[in-house]
């Protein structure tokens, strides 16, 4: 029984790049034209940033030359976003078409798809939302109801899709839906992925407000949408394996570690000018073992992934731990830093009062944590 | 990985296996048996399995680190009733400070942690006792650095166990001692490696709690099916995994770290204030094996408490080794004063945790 794959250092080489990533950001930072903030990826929707970055070649950074990307190795990525991400740097607006699009186009995408949003996205200029969950298909994504009717040249699609975080600014999004009837109980049959613009008439985007005030959430209703023969993705009814076989990558990155580390930077540097006592010491280091830790087994999934393995489980297992360790880090603050959650207040305060809020999303986006850690046992034998 | 480290986990593997069996492993800590196996010991020594890791010129049998490592995870997992990972490591201290590793089993100690006399020195009354100090330790014994002292299996030993029966012994530091000055950085390298392997072994009987667990939740059945149906039980034994695999994520990247760590770039970093991987694992190891062993436990209903059971020897292990060779206490308040260290200083305290891994110097 084997839980993880073996855990290596990344490719000395990469500390360059982990360097010219740090100079950037902290340009940026001096010039005011970010505020870290926790989340980020999730919140921070800010598309000169994107532009910028990708003028560096750190947006679509596995896209190969031919569709004017830098060709660069995932390991190369991986050490980019975790700068990214640590830094609480605003890169919400480029996340889907970076982390999920790319891989999916590279690998499923007609020339045609390819050639058309590749360069835009390496441009940092073209930016996607997911179109997985529906109303009555969430933990049960097999469940999903938008449905295509094949028509002259295309397919005719209805349904609704919800949470599509950025729908309301992103150009298009890739849609999981029923193109042909389950095969009795199984249901992962006829199921399919198409790429649909949306800025085209049938699509209604509704605004959902998050409980933070914020608008990242949407439910995006297709009637009758035409989507021509040239937008499918991959093959019609392979669309489950499809859409299922890059959740490694969406499991096991640093983006399940580092939601609430800005918090935890900003309280380590408090506490440091502050001068606090062993119990400071010894929760900060408590959470500092766990991060530590949970970075190495996401690394130790990265390499296997780009090895061409599919570590499922131990991705599972990274995003069930590593989200659990986003909220204990807020516990720590909430502990440590003698102030309360203000979301007006700046400073620790501010960083609190929006991780506080965004916390109870961390365990449930990418698949909760329940049905990951159902997925696990399984795995292990568990019947 | 590679066809010989497979081959060499094989192997250690099938020779645990065939003696580490609950009887053995349990009549181990029994009275007469003077707290281990000495069949498994000779069987293993054979082998030369107890000084992998040590080069040969000094007595060793060879091989890396990585290899010591998987020795020791195996033991672990065996609860090996046998001084293997303290022989590994007590090698490896002596051939770096260019000592001869004498025959039979040995043991490690850090004598300015535990004071003198030496107190709870694994398998002591038994093991030839390598320790190491810096400074004064006690009349006359010490230098102004670091020191080692090699105590043949000494007499006026006091007998002690620790939860699980392995020998936790008193030894005195007397006149049988033979004393030399080594190298600085001696007693932190010691003091290292005993936080290394002590987190190995905790890895090793994790997985094994693990496996136990997974095993006795398929077969066990109440309520007319088998536990494993029930999805509480599915969710804690995930939990269990998400655990195991941190522990093992930590200790394997604390190898990786020593293993391509020349003393020269350790001294440095020591000083520059990198993160200390072994530190971290220690602290992941102990923090985590304490709720392993509670999850086992939890599945297991009321027999896996009893003595017959055979899980007791594996968590009974975890309970003792997350207290020895540092808390996770007082691991956790080492790594939090460096990062607040790291924190008071400009590259601030994602720097210094992703420092190592193909971070800027490294």
């Amino acid at each position: 029984m084997t839980l993880l794959p073996p855990v290596r250092p990344l490719p000395a080489a990469t500390a360059e790049l982990r360097s010219a990533v740090r100079a950037f950001l902290a340009q940026e930072l001096q010039a005011g034209r970010f505020v870290p903030a926790c989340d980020a990826w999730l919140s921070g929707w800010d598309e000169p940033f994107s532009r910028r970055l990708a003028g560096h070649g750190w947006v679509g950074m596995t896209v190969p030359p031919q569709y004017g990307g830098g060709g660069r190795s995932a390991l190369e990525r991986y050490v980019v976003i975790e700068e990214l991400l640590a830094a609480g740097a605003p890169v919400a607006a480029h996340w889907v078409s970076d982390r999920q699009i790319v891989p999916n186009l590279l690998r499923y995408g007609s020339e045609e798809l390819r050639q058309r949003y590749l360069p835009a996205i390496a441009r940092g200029e073209c930016y996607f939302a997911i179109g997985l969950s529906e109303p009555d298909a969430g933990s049960d994504l097999a469940a999903v109801r938008t449905a295509g009717t094949r028509v002259d040249g295309g397919w005719r699609v209805s349904g609704t899709k919800i949470w599509t975080s950025g729908a309301h600014r992103a150009q298009a999004f890739i849609v999981l839906l029923r193109t042909g009837p389950p095969d009795g109980r199984q249901r992962h049959v006829g199921l399919s992925q198409l790429l649909i613009e949306l800025d085209q008439p049938g699509v209604t985007i509704r605004p959902i407000i998050s409980m933070t005030g914020e608008h990242h959430f949407n439910e995006v209703v297709l009637d009758e949408v035409f989507v021509p023969d040239g937008q499918v993705v991959g093959t019609i009814g392979a669309g489950w394996a499809q859409a299922t076989s890059e959740l490694a990558y969406e499991r096991s990155g640093p983006e399940r570690i580092l939601s609430t580390f800005v918090l935890m930077e900003t309280l380590a540097g408090e506490l440091a000018a502050r001068g606090r006592g062993p119990q400071a010491a010894q929760a900060l280091g408590r959470v500092t073992a766990r991060l530590w830790a949970c970075r190495q087994m996401s690394l130790a999934v990265a390499g296997a992934l780009a090895e061409g393995q599919a570590p499922d489980i131990a991705a599972a297992l990274v995003k069930d731990v590593g989200t659990r360790l986003e909220s204990e880090i807020i516990d720590v603050a909430r502990a440590l830093a003698e102030t309360v959650p203000d979301p007006d207040g700046g400073g620790i305060a501010q960083l609190l009062a929006h991780a506080v809020l965004h916390a109870p999303g961390f365990t449930l986006r990418g698949g909760t944590n329940e049905i990951l850690r159902g997925i696990v046992a399984r795995a292990l034998g568990l019947r | 990985m590679n066809d010989e480290r497979d081959l060499l986990r094989a192997t250690v593997d099938e020779l645990l296996a065939e003696h580490c069996t609950a009887e053995r492993v349990a009549a181990a800590a029994r009275d007469g048996w003077d707290g281990w196996d000495e069949v498994l010991w000779r069987a293993l020594e054979d082998t030369g399995l107890t000084l992998a890791g040590s080069p040969e010129e000094a007595g060793g049998s060879g091989g890396d680190l990585t290899m010591a490592a998987d020795i020791a995870v195996a033991a672990g997992a065996a609860a090996a009733p046998v001084p293997l990972a303290e022989t590994l490591a007590a090698g490896m201290v002596l051939a770096r400070a260019g000592a001869e590793i004498p025959p039979g089993p040995l043991t490690l100690t850090v004598a300015s942690d535990q004071g003198v006399p030496l107190r709870r020195v694994p398998y002591g009354r038994l093991a030839t006792t390598v320790a190491v100090g810096s400074g004064e330790a006690h009349q006359g014994f010490g230098t102004n650095g670091d020191w080692l002292a090699v105590i043949p299996r000494p007499a006026g030993v006091t007998p002690g166990r620790n939860l699980a029966g392995e020998p936790r012994d008193e030894v005195p530091l007397g006149p049988g001692a033979s004393l030399r000055e080594v190298p600085p950085g001696t007693a932190d390298y010691a003091r290292g490696l005993l936080r290394l392997f002590r987190s190995l072994l905790i890895a090793g009987a994790a997985q094994r709690a693990l496996g136990l667990t997974v095993a006795y939740v398929n077969e066990r059945e109440q309520f007319g099916r088998a536990l494993a149906r029930f999805p509480t039980v599915q969710q804690e034994i995930a939990r269990m995994a998400g655990e195991v695999a941190l522990i093992s994520a930590a200790t394997q990247a604390a190898v990786a770290a020593e293993h391509v760590m020349p003393d020269q770039i350790r001294a440095a970093q020591m000083s520059a204030g990198t993160l200390s991987a072994v530190v971290a694992a220690k602290a992941q190891a102990s923090d985590g094996a304490g709720t392993v062993a509670a999850i086992a436990h939890q599945l297991h209903g009321a027999i896996g408490t009893t003595e017959e059971h055979r899980l007791r020897l594996t968590t009974t292990r975890l309970w003792s080794w997350r207290d020895e060779d540092g808390t996770a206490a007082e691991c956790f308040a080492e790594l939090g004063r460096a990062a607040l260290g790291a924190a008071r200083q400009g590259g601030g305290l994602w720097a210094w945790l992703a420092s190592g891994q193909g971070a800027p110097g490294a």
